[in-house]
Parts: structure tokens; C-alpha cells; sequence
């Protein structure tokens, strides 16, 4: 067999394991919505960690956290900055829902605000905020297994192609299992994973530069401007503080709030398991740092890449590495893309459907009928997916950057929500559109005010348009919404029969 | 009654702790704070670019304040 031949070989033996490990969970769970959507609320320390984490380790990991680091220098730090912090809020956040969820069988963040506000106008407004956010995130993921497959086959299966085989897989077992699925394939993948990002980190330095230190001295000497804090633009020009301040600031304030992210909190066995992933969230982080490593060894690299988001798979395939390790690095890249992009088709699917068409249109569904309906939602969120990969050309990283404009629009709403007694639906509804409808001005027209980020001004527009509406609609709360938000302080005495909704 | 009235106000301090510390890091994290920083520094530290020394301290030390607590704050105590 030829090089080429084993490295093949081993990421497609690595797919078909995911697929054992992604099949298997689903002869446990229930066969309600609940059970498919949040797992039964079972899951454990060990794979909410891992689910978790996923978000972080994806093919923006992988592929665009090098390519930042190889094209942006120390921009990519801004990777970093935002994961610091972003998932702190969740501490709070997380087991308020979790509460909520057990009391009302919620599985979707949507569906937990409209009961709130009893408007039915909010959960579709998340439906499309969820929508916009999640295509381009999955896309990404997309382009990046794709990539991947076509570089290790040396073109002959062409990135649009191997994008739909490993999403072929991803369909088969998020259909057979759900969350369960999802959960343990990122465990697996993500242990996986981490060990791969470590050795690479610091085994490409070494061998192309005699170690790190040495590395960054070779860039000092070639490429000193990409040392230089916060590093360079698109254009290759010193990027603005304000870019890169909004960037991190953005993606801070949407990291908690992410739908398939925050539906994780009604997966979970408890408050403790909740608040333990978030402690432990931050040694994720540290992951991340090989691979910005993995980026800057590719800055003195000939030959250079092709395309910049290849710059991993490029220099892994053109080192003298034996094929064996080449093929495992690879499978590690694939693993990256799945383990994001199975938990983001799972809860679009879920959201489309739980907050669309059942507290959205309002159409009651058997809790069968229900999970039916979800699985057969995978395929046409997938195409749209595939469709937005194969067509649009700008890097991963700029890709997720502005999905965080409009994901970022849903995180008043959640507090409101959760904490503030004041608010009301009007009030939610109004800053959920004008948030949307302003960072979506602002991006399709290209518009960035000193380089700020487009979702800057539309969490502006959001809270604005929030406080004032709710202050002119202001009422009393209602018995439903005071029993709602003593189940979330868990203050309510019999909280699972508190609320009828 | 006391340990309990003892554990509010622990629990409370350690909210008003992590507040503090929170918008401490942010702004260190992005402009003013890591401008600022970039600028006293010099552009490597320990052979590695100061921006990614500084980024990965902010992490490490956001680990041990968060950790820190979820302990004072009666974290560990809620099934």
C-alpha cells in the first residue's frame, strides 16, 4: 500500500469507529423528544466535559486556529481571550435552565424564554437568529473535513465530495441516537484529540525549527510584524485594537449563549455537574495553545500552501512523518470537524422543530411524532449547510466570526429571561429584532465603524430597544412568571408541578 | 442558624470577589488592559511573543479564581 494509500486507510477506519461509538447509545435512550434532544437528562461530569469542550476543539480548531496564527500572527491570541471567560456566565445561567428544564420539560433554549413571556413571536425569532448562526458554523465545519480528505488523498476525492462523506456518517448515527451519540463520540473524539493537538504542537517545531524558542526566533528574523500585539488584519496590515477588542468582546458575550451549547445544560444529570463543566472549561483553552504552535511553524514553511486554512494538513503531509502518523493527525482533524458539527445538525434540527413548529406555530406533536420529525429535519439542515460550504470562500475563522454577530443578539434575552424581573415579552421580542436586524445591516452592507465588530452594534440596538419597550409595557409579573422564576432560583417548593405551560 | 447566616455572607463575598475579578480580566484581555500591557513589555518573554504568554496567564489564572470560587461559594454543595 502507498503512503497516500495508509493514510486513507486509517481516517477511514477512524470514521467507521466513530460510527460504531456514535451507534451504540442509541438502544438506551427513551424514544420521546426529551430522549432524543436532551439524553434524559442524564449525563455525567465525563462526557458534559467532553460535550462541551467540542465547541471549542471543532475544525475552527483544528484548521482555523493554525491558519489564524500562520496569516494573523499573535491575532490569533484573540482564540484565547474570548474561551477565558466566555463560558463563566454559564456558571449561572446553566443551572437556572437546568431547574426550568427538569420542571418543565424544556430541551431548548428557545422554548424556555417564550414560556416566560408566554410570546410565541420569540421562540421563531430564535428560530432564525439559531438559523443564521448555525449554517455558517456548520458550514465551516463542512469545508474543514473536506479539506482534509481531499489533501490526504492528494485531490483525487475533492474537498466538496469528502465534506459529504464524513457528513454521511455524521447523519447515520445522530439519526440512530441523538444526543447519546453526540456525547460519546466527542468523548472519544475529544481525548482523542487532545492528545494529537499536544504532540503536534510541539513535535512540528521541534522537528522544522530545533523547538519553539528557536522557532519564534526564525519569525522574529523574517516576520517581525507578526509578533507584535494584536497582530495583523485580512489585509496583512497592524489590525486596530477596536477590531480586535470587539472580536474577543463578541464572541465573550455569545459564547454562553450558543443553542446547541446552552441546551446542554437540560442534558445534564444536575446543578453540580453543570457548574463543575464550567470550572474545568478553561484546561480546554489551554488546548488550543499547540495548535496556534502548529500555525506559527507553518510561517517560514516551503513550500507554502495553496490555501491558508490547509496550512495543518499541508505541512503534516509534505514533513517526512511516517504514514501511520500522518493518517492519525488527519482522523484527528475529521474528529474535530464531527465532534462540532454533529452536536450543531442535532440542535438545529431540534430547534427548528421544538421552537418552529411546536412553540413557534404552536402544532402539537407526539413525543414520537416529535422525534421523527427532528431526525428528518438533519437532512435538509445539512444540505443547507453543505450548500453555504461548497459556495462560500472566506477563511473558517471568519466564518465563525460572524456567526457570534447574530448568535451573540440571544444573550439579553437569556438573562432577561433568567434574572430581570422588569422585562417583558414585547420588550424581549423588540430587542431580539432590532439586535438581529442591525448587526445584519451592518454586515451584508460591509459596514465596520472603526473596525468594530458588526454584533457590537447590535446587542446596542438590542438592549436599547429591550429596556424601553419592556419599560412602556411594564405590568405586574403574573402568577405563572413569579413560580417560573422561583423554579429558576430554585426557591420553588414543588417546582415540577409549578407551572403549566 | 449562625452557619448558615456565615455561609450567605462567605458566599456573597465570593460573588462580589469573582465580579471584581471578571471585569479585571476582560480588561486585560482586550483594550485598554492587554494594550497597555503589550506596551511596558517587551514584544517576547521567555523566547515566546508576549501576546501569547499574556493570553495563556489570563487563562491559567482565570482557571485557579474560578475554581476558587466554586469552592467558597458552596458549589460543590448543590446536587
Amino acid at each position: 500500500m502507498t503512503d497516500s494509500g495508509i493514510v486513507v486507510a486509517i481516517v477511514v477506519a477512524y470514521l467507521a469507529l466513530c460510527l460504531v461509538v456514535g451507534m451504540l447509545p442509541g438502544k438506551r435512550g427513551s424514544e420521546s423528544a426529551a430522549g432524543y434532544v436532551a439524553g434524559d437528562r442524564s449525563l455525567g461530569l465525563f462526557v458534559m466535559y467532553f460535550i462541551t469542550g467540542a465547541t471549542i476543539f471543532s475544525a475552527f480548531a483544528f484548521l482555523g486556529a493554525p491558519e489564524r496564527a500562520f496569516s494573523r500572527g499573535v491575532g490569533a491570541c484573540y482564540i484565547l481571550g474570548f474561551g477565558t471567560l466566555g463560558f463563566l456566565p454559564f456558571y449561572f445561567l446553566g443551572p437556572r435552565a437546568a431547574r426550568l428544564g427538569k420542571a418543565f420539560g424544556f430541551v431548548t433554549q428557545a422554548e424556555m424564554i417564550a414560556t416566560r413571556f408566554r410570546t410565541r413571536g420569540i421562540a421563531l425569532a430564535m428560530v432564525l437568529i439559531s438559523v443564521l448562526a448555525f449554517v455558517p458554523y456548520l458550514a465551516l465545519q463542512m469545508r474543514g473535513a473536506g479539506m482534509v480528505l481531499e489533501i490526504v488523498t492528494e485531490g483525487r476525492v475533492k474537498a466538496d465530495a469528502g465534506a459529504a462523506i464524513v457528513y454521511t456518517v455524521v447523519l447515520i448515527y445522530v439519526l440512530k441516537s441523538g444526543v447519546l451519540g453526540v456525547g460519546w463520540t466527542n468523548t472519544f473524539q475529544g481525548i482523542f484529540m487532545l492528545v494529537l493537538a499536544w504532540v503536534m504542537g510541539l513535535y512540528l517545531p521541534s522537528v522544522l525549527y530545533g523547538g519553539i524558542g528557536p522557532m519564534f526566533d526564525a519569525i522574529q528574523e523574517a516576520r517581525p510584524e507578526l509578533l507584535g500585539a494584536p497582530g495583523l488584519d485580512s489585509k496583512g496590515q497592524a489590525q486596530s485594537w477596536a477590531g480586535y477588542s470587539s472580536d474577543v468582546l463578541v464572541s465573550m458575550i455569545g459564547f454562553s449563549v450558543w443553542p446547541h451549547l446552552f441546551m446542554k445544560a437540560f442534558t445534564a444529570r444536575d446543578v453540580r455537574t453543570i457548574k463543575r463543566t464550567v470550572v474545568l472549561y478553561p484546561t480546554f483553552q489551554l488546548f488550543l495553545v499547540p495548535l496556534l504552535l502548529v500555525g506559527f511553524a507553518g510561517v517560514l514553511f516551503v513550500p507554502a500552501p495553496a490555501d491558508a486554512n490547509q496550512i495543518l494538513p499541508h505541512m503534516l503531509m509534505q514533513t517526512d512523518l511516517s504514514p501511520i502518523v500522518v493518517g492519525l493527525f488527519c482522523a484527528g482533524a475529521v474528529a474535530a470537524s464531527m465532534s462540532s458539527g454533529d452536536t450543531i445538525v442535532h440542535a438545529t434540527a431540534s430547534i427548528v422543530v421544538r421552537d418552529g413548529i411546536v412553540a413557534g406555530a404552536g402544532r402539537k406533536l407526539e413525543p414520537k411524532a416529535e422525534r421523527n420529525w427532528i431526525r428528518a429535519m438533519l437532512i435538509p439542515v445539512l444540505l443547507a449547510s453543505y450548500l453555504l460550504a461548497t459556495a462560500y470562500e472566506n477563511t473558517l475563522v471568519e466564518m465563525l466570526i460572524f456567526a457570534y454577530g447574530p448568535v451573540t443578539q440571544i444573550a439579553p434575552a437569556v438573562v432577561a429571561t433568567l434574572f430581570i424581573r422588569a422585562a417583558t415579552g414585547p420588550g424581549v421580542l423588540a430587542g431580539l429584532v432590532a439586535g438581529i436586524t442591525v448587526n445584519l445591516v451592518f454586515d451584508l452592507m460591509g459596514l465596520r465603524p472603526w473596525a468594530i465588530h458588526p454584533g457590537i452594534f447590535g446587542l446596542a440596538a438590542n438592549i436599547t430597544a429591550m429596556t424601553l419597550v419592556s419599560l412602556a409595557t411594564r405590568r405586574d409579573l403574573t402568577t405563572d412568571e413569579e413560580r417560573f422564576l422561583s423554579v429558576a432560583a430554585g426557591s420553588a417548593p414543588d417546582s415540577a408541578t409549578a407551572v403549566s405551560r | 442558624m449562625l452557619s448558615g447566616m456565615l455561609d450567605t455572607s462567605r458566599s456573597r463575598r465570593a460573588g462580589v470577589g469573582l465580579a471584581v475579578f471578571a471585569l479585571v480580566c476582560v480588561t486585560c484581555l482586550v483594550w485598554p488592559g492587554f494594550a497597555i500591557a503589550a506596551s511596558v513589555f517587551p514584544e517576547r518573554v521567555w523566547g515566546i511573543p508576549f501576546a501569547l504568554v499574556w493570553s495563556v496567564g489570563w487563562i491559567l489564572v482565570s482557571l485557579a479564581v474560578v475554581t476558587a470560587y466554586h469552592f467558597a461559594s458552596g458549589g460543590e454543595e448543590q446536587a
